[in-house]
């Protein structure tokens, strides 16, 4: 009774590792995680629970929608259970595969028995009169000399096989695709994916992360991040041409530990998190213009102000900045003066940021005024990102393509050779070759190394 | 000269090698095959020279543009990185011609290698269209955002190129494959599933569950400024949508057509199982191919007509200025176009082989060879997915912070590279390993329009991939 349990859980146990190493449940798999993918890029990721039901409603179809996650789709229970049973699948394949492979690259059988020859797809045969010269062919053939350790010779029996190790590139493949799989569970568990305004000349130290289902949280980072300045190059028609922010960091007591400037592409790295140039909001009526102005009695003082505030002169004539303009007809950026003279006549004039003199040799009063820049406020938008064990699947990529290589660009053939002596002057040589994909190729090499054997005999 | 100029002729150049492979189908001498492939050769080459002068004119452009914006001149390193970084595929017009170009190479690398009839004609048809789509967007060159000054964008792009040109051309060996192999497939079959998967795609074209709802075929919201034409999503407050409005009977029609499909399918499959059913299945092929070209046909009339129609208030309200009327002309959305013009050339073809099935069948090789064409173009188009995933997320990672963000285009790449898994999978698997894969590879066709062209589709929000936006 009790042996009958015994063996009806051993095979209960065996259905179930017969299910996991099958490829229908990796096609299975695969199809679910296709039809996922194609579920998720059409719903948008990027809301939050709440959100999606502000959205939906919280009728019967947005809690079956709701049900299956499809606002986080990817992160999902079932897109979760996919992954994690492709995982498994294989896993359980590899163990089921692997150790064959293995035992036999490392023991090979080398025996180039008849029956063994009949089972080859390419095989040829030829007669030879002495020892030496059946040797020499199969040299010829095997593409090494003899004596080479990864030759074997057993029993007048030759074997060789070339680029053997790249039987292991599925192997390979697959194991790197459960490194990218684990570290990447890893890196979203233990990992940091936030963002983080900071206007120019002030810091930061909390910032907004996106957690699980997307709903975001507060994160401390236990430093300050801070930004000096924030640069925005645009092209005439006002896009972005490139932008940069100059970063530091700080800890509580006020002392610099970090500075540097950071552009897209270009990110600053600090304590393991990464702070990544992602966008920028212009900080609004926080325009200030840098002018200097100057008289011919050798007055010169450079006034940074905001628009429309007055720089009242000694004389009692005061100068405003009314306007900037980015382009003002196709000669650049200009700024539109307002004036009141010291007889109370109020006029106004333009000064252009390229033409520094114009106001001097132009308009000829008693200031000239000279356009230096302007600098609208911003606030530089970071990306602040942790991720621990990205080496590990960056490893886990490289490894990727290495199996992929092996897979594709490499065929292990094994080359099998046989010296049978029939009398004294009468020697049999078989010669036969596998390989384990890729026949076509195999037939090429095989009929190349035969040439050079029937070139040999010419 | 201007790039434009070469696209043109280049363009002119694929045309007429298409007009003497049909020489060569009437009159099968060799010297119209060498002929045409010639052709084919030498406007690739001469599209080759295209995109390497608008990459010298894009070059110019960005110095002239960067030069203006910082007001001094770039000399020495400097002026050789703003002068290379804007390679001929960073907007979708350059994309698109890209797309073409990396067709041809692989059409002709499938040439070289193996010979197959109708491959070549697929694979320059194929092309065409990549160029049609091109002309109706965007083609000015615009200085290159922030985020693509990049030399990731290089390896990244020229690999899903060809890629996805490997993944369509293997989708066209699969289906010859299927055809060929009557052993094992009978005509029936292929007939019925033909019929159920064009059902299937003109269902998406018609805007998927949308089109039960509003019987509709979508057209993209195009305004009129001018000369210009420019897409309403541009003028709109609400910068995430875009705005698709319906063509009027063509949604009808269409439906009309899916039913038509599914029903006439299903009754191939179920009922005309024998030999001697063969012209009942050619009849019922040729009611639901007319179902789909006049169709075609109504879309077209459209389209030339530019006949317009006020905006309805519900989708005005999102346009700036926001009273209206608002009034646009049909314009149809340019990938669903495409996408309707490809399936009917396809059924077009597969009717063809109906009625003349030896015809088709007794130009092209053994079904193993085609098989083994296939699965090598596969590989290929494996091995570039996995360096444009690796790259993608290299470049992501050091640009943005995240490896993998589950953006729509990543994701559709994600779903091309499992799709192909699941096909070299049933490689090795027997039982599967025939025309099972190839419909595999076939579906790696689709697979590669939703990944690469979902977006632009108007199927899901676009994300950083903004190029999809024009």
């Amino acid at each position: 009774m009790r042996a009958k349990t015994r063996r009806q859980r051993i095979s209960l146990v065996d259905k179930l590792w017969r299910i996991f190493i099958s490829l229908k449940l990796t096609f299975a798999l695969l199809l679910v995680i296709i039809i996922g993918s194609v579920i998720g890029m059409s719903f948008d990721q990027t809301i939050t629970f709440e959100q999606f039901f502000e959205q939906n409603g919280t009728d019967g179809l947005s809690k079956l929608l709701s049900f299956f996650e499809l606002y986080d789709a990817f992160h999902s229970w079932w897109f979760s259970l996919a992954v994690l049973l492709l995982a498994a699948n294989l896993i359980a394949c590899s163990i089921e595969r692997l150790p064959r492979i293995f035992l036999e690259h490392i023991n090979p059988r080398p025996y180039l028995t008849k029956r063994r020859l009949l089972s080859l797809p390419f095989r040829y045969h030829f007669v030879v009169t002495n020892k030496q010269e059946a040797q020499k062919k199969i040299a010829l053939f095997l593409g090494k000399k003899p004596k080479s350790k990864k030759l074997s010779k057993l029993n007048d029996s030759y074997y060789y096989e070339s680029q053997g190790l790249s039987k292991f590139g599925v192997y390979i493949v697959h194991i790197a695709l459960l490194i990218v799989m684990f570290s990447s569970v890893y890196t979203t568990q233990n990992g940091v994916d936030g963002h983080v305004l900071i206007e120019e000349g002030s810091k930061a130290r909390f910032i907004t992360a996106r957690g699980p289902s997307g709903v975001s949280y507060t994160y401390d980072l236990g430093f300050y991040i801070g930004c000096n300045d924030f640069r925005l190059k645009t092209f005439i028609d006002n896009s972005p041409m490139e932008f940069e922010s100059d970063l530091y960091v700080t800890d509580s007591q006020h002392k610099i530990l970090k500075s540097k400037t950071v552009r897209v592409n270009e990110p600053l790295n600090f304590a393991g998190f990464t702070f990544y140039q992602s966008s920028f909001r212009p900080v609004i009526s926080e325009k200030i213009v840098d002018i200097e102005i100057a008289d011919d009695n050798g007055y010169k003082e450079r006034y940074a102000v905001r628009l429309n505030t007055p720089i009242i002169m000694k004389d009692g004539s005061s100068f405003r900045v009314e306007k900037v303009y980015e382009d003002f007809a196709g000669l650049g950026q200009a700024l539109r003066i307002w004036h009141k003279s010291k007889d109370e006549e109020e006029s106004f004039f333009h000064i252009f940021r390229r033409y520094k003199d114009y106001d001097r040799v132009v308009r000829k009063g008693d200031f000239f005024l000279t356009f230096i820049e302007s600098d609208q406020q911003y606030a530089t938008g970071l990306s602040v990102g942790k991720v621990p064990g990205i080496e590990f699947i960056f490893g886990g990529f490289l490894l990727l393509l290495v199996g992929l290589y092996m897979c594709f660009f490499m065929t292990p053939i094994r080359f099998f050779a046989r010296v049978i002596k029939k009398d004294e002057h009468c020697y049999h040589v078989f010669l036969a070759a596998w390989g384990f994909r890729n026949h076509k190729f195999v037939d090429t090499v095989f009929s190349k190394r035969l040439t050079l054997i029937e070139e040999d005999n010419a | 000269m201007h790039s434009a100029s070469l696209y043109n002729m280049c363009t002119a150049g694929y045309v007429l090698s298409l007009v003497v492979f049909a020489v060569h189908v009437l009159n099968t001498k060799k010297f119209w095959l060498k002929l045409g492939v010639l052709t084919v050769a030498f406007s690739f080459l001469i599209q080759t020279a295209g995109m390497l002068l608008r990459w010298v004119e894009a070059g110019f452009m960005e110095v002239k543009a960067a030069e203006s914006a910082v007001g001094q001149s770039l000399t020495g390193w400097s002026w050789f990185v703003v002068f290379t970084q804007h390679p001929p595929w960073s907007n979708l017009y350059e994309i698109m011609v890209y797309m073409s170009w990396g067709v041809i190479i692989v059409t002709l690398g499938a040439e070289l290698k193996w010979r197959l009839a109708w491959v070549r004609q697929f694979g320059v048809i194929l092309a065409l269209m990549a160029l049609g789509m091109a002309s109706l967007t965007d083609s000015s060159i615009k200085p290159l955002v922030p985020a693509l000054k990049s030399w990731w964008i290089m390896i990244h792009v020229i690999s899903a190129s060809i890629a996805y040109a490997a993944g369509a051309i293997a989708a066209f060996i699969s289906l010859f494959a299927i055809l060929k192999d009557k052993k094992r497939i009978d005509t029936y079959k292929i007939a019925g599933l033909s019929l159920l998967f064009t059902a299937m795609l003109l269902f998406f074209i018609g805007g998927g569950p949308r089109l039960f709802i509003d019987q509709a075929f979508y057209v993209k919201l195009l305004g009129f400024a001018g000369d210009s034409i420019v897409n309403v999503m541009d003028m709109s407050k609400d910068q995430g949508r875009a705005f698709l409005v319906s063509m009027p009977l063509v949604g009808w029609l269409l439906l009309l057509s899916v039913i038509l499909h599914s029903f006439l399918g299903g009754i191939i499959l179920c009922f005309y199982k024998e030999q001697q059913h063969n012209n009942k299945v050619k009849t019922l092929f040729w009611f639901a191919f007319i179902s789909s070209f006049i169709c075609l046909l109504v879309v077209l009339f459209h389209d030339l007509r530019q006949s317009s129609i006020e905006v309805s208030s519900n989708i005005a309200h999102h346009l700036l200025p926001s009273q209206g009327p608002w009034f646009i002309s049909f314009k149809s959305h340019p990938w669903s176009f495409g996408l309707l013009v490809f399936t009917i050339l396809v059924e077009g073809f597969l009717l063809f082989y109906l009625l003349n099935s030896d015809g088709v069948t007794n130009k092209l090789p053994k079904v193993d060879t085609l098989e083994m064409a296939s699965y090598k173009a596969i590989s290929l188009s494996f091995f570039l997915m996995t360096v444009v995933l690796i790259t993608g997320a290299l470049w992501a990672h050091y640009a943005w912070g995240r490896y993998w963000a589950w953006d729509p285009k990543e994701t559709g790449a994600l779903a091309i590279w499992l799709n192909y898994a699941i096909y070299l999978h049933t490689k090795r698997t027997s039982g599967l390993s025939g025309p099972f894969s190839s419909f595999i590879a076939i579906l790696g066709f689709f697979v590669i329009i939703i990944g690469f062209l979902g977006v632009n589709l108007g199927l899901f929000a676009d994300g950083l991939h903004t190029y999809g936006n024009n």
